[in-house]
């Protein structure tokens, strides 16, 4: 959807036309929902975040300014915050933005299951910042450009760039040694390396 | 996924070129982040459910927008502070104007000490006499000690910060016509020697760029649209123009 058409499409929506907003629900559900999910690695808590997140853009559409800036970038503001606003339910006193920053023994056993199937990647996603850890997935498993989360994200192309190959460095000073020699080994035992799927 | 893996790589190497020599753990390290990717296959049943949901409601739930007139935007204000004023001073409406007061009352209510003479030519430079009135806490809160010097490498491909003074923690930013070109690592309050700016994009020879200094907002991490401009003493920009050689 080009940037023209969605500002078209959301001016209807605004209107209350359901059907655009039912093109800007088909267009931005799986990504919405794929960005909360690997926030919080629940099925359950997906969907509850996702329906929230949706609502909750329906009932602000009418504050949602086209000039401003991209619909789905006001999209997972709410997305964001919506995670957020769950896990300060808990009333933990940490900031937390997503399942890394739970502490171990507080995960669900759906969460445990599920990030155990990272293998590593857990424990060097734990390693970085919230902000860090959002570039590194959608860049690297959502497979967005720079300039598609820095829309999403806020921040510019150059910035984000950055931020992403900061983090890989980070890691890489940390953990670098431990991983090549991981990778070798696995190279041999190539199950060991076979993805990771969540059936939901 | 092979090709994926390269183009991550390259990138992080353009950034941080000093990781080509370790690339093999870069590789390595990227690779298993790319491998591990979790595949998540969403609900149909959910997907029809909240979509259903979702559309019912937004009759009920969007609201369209009210256009305000644009005359009204800028009445509003001004009326609101008319009302507040007459509310707070009742007789401002019908109080006369005061007359001026003689050069000898103003002296009077000068601050004790102070070399501030408020009539004649001597109150043209109020700046500089309020800087003598040895108000040392006014001073050091509006004078800004950050500064910094940057100088391209002669092949342009690297940013030098020769030295950098912040009174708090940072980066300098290079930008451009093509947008941001190269950002600094967050830098510590205090003084700062021989810092090298990693690019984030190539510059163009002969196209002058500015170095910019933005204050961090406490998460170490640069955001163009968060971190604010530092400025000095005037008002200014801590920023300094660059010509790419």
């Amino acid at each position: 959807m080009i940037m023209e058409q969605e500002a078209e499409i959301v001016k209807k929506a605004q209107a209350g036309d359901s059907e655009a907003f039912g093109l800007l629900y088909d267009q931005y559900l799986d990504q919405i929902y794929r960005f909360i999910y690997y926030k919080v690695f629940s099925k359950e808590l997906a969907e509850d975040l996702t329906s929230d997140t949706f609502l909750k853009a329906l009932s602000r559409l009418s504050s949602y300014n086209v000039d401003k800036g991209r619909f789905n970038s006001w999209l997972y503001q709410i997305a964001r915050n919506t995670v957020i606003d769950h896990f300060r339910t808990k009333k933990t006193e940490v900031s937390i933005e997503d399942v890394f920053d739970i502490p171990h023994d507080e995960r669900t056993v759906e969460q445990l299951d599920a990030l155990s199937g990272l293998n590593k990647v857990e424990t060097y996603l734990e390693t970085l910042p919230a902000r860090q850890r959002e570039v590194i997935v959608l860049r690297v498993w959502e497979g967005k450009s720079f300039s598609e989360i820095a829309t999403m994200l806020g921040g510019t192309e150059g910035s984000v760039k950055m931020t992403f190959s900061r983090s890989i460095r980070e890691l890489r000073k940390k953990y670098g040694d431990t991983v090549l020699t991981w990778l070798l080994l696995s190279a041999s035992l190539p199950f060991v390396t076979s993805s990771y799927y969540i059936d939901i | 996924m092979k090709q994926d893996i390269d183009t991550l790589v390259t990138d992080i190497c353009t950034v941080y070129p000093e990781l080509t020599k370790e690339v093999a753990s870069v590789r390595a390290l990227v690779t298993e982040l790319v491998t591990h990717s979790p595949k998540v296959d969403i609900d149909d049943t959910f997907k029809a459910r909240l979509r259903s949901e979702v559309l019912g409601r937004v009759k009920d739930k969007v609201k369209p927008k009210v256009a305000v007139p644009w005359w009204l935007i800028y009445t509003v204000p001004v009326g609101v502070t008319a009302v507040l004023l007459l509310v707070v001073y009742p007789n401002l409406a019908t109080a006369p104007i005061a007359e001026p007061l003689a050069p000898m009352e103003m002296e009077n209510v000068s601050p004790a000490g102070s070399m501030m003479k408020m009539g004649g030519e001597e109150s043209a430079d109020m700046w500089s006499t309020t800087m003598e009135m040895g108000d040392a806490g006014l001073e050091t809160s509006v004078m800004s000690a950050d500064y910094f010097t940057a100088t391209f490498s002669p092949d342009g491909r690297s940013i030098n910060l020769a030295y950098a003074i912040l009174s708090q923690s940072g980066f300098v930013v290079v930008s451009g016509p093509e947008g941001v070109v190269a950002i600094s690592e967050l830098m510590l309050p205090g003084e700062q020697v021989d810092v090298r700016l990693p690019m984030v994009s190539a510059v163009k020879s002969g196209v002058t760029y500015s170095a910019t200094l933005y204050y961090d907002n406490g998460d170490g991490v640069f955001d163009l649209g968060i971190d604010l401009v530092a400025h000095d003493y005037s008002g200014q920009p801590v920023m300094m123009p660059m010509v790419a050689p």
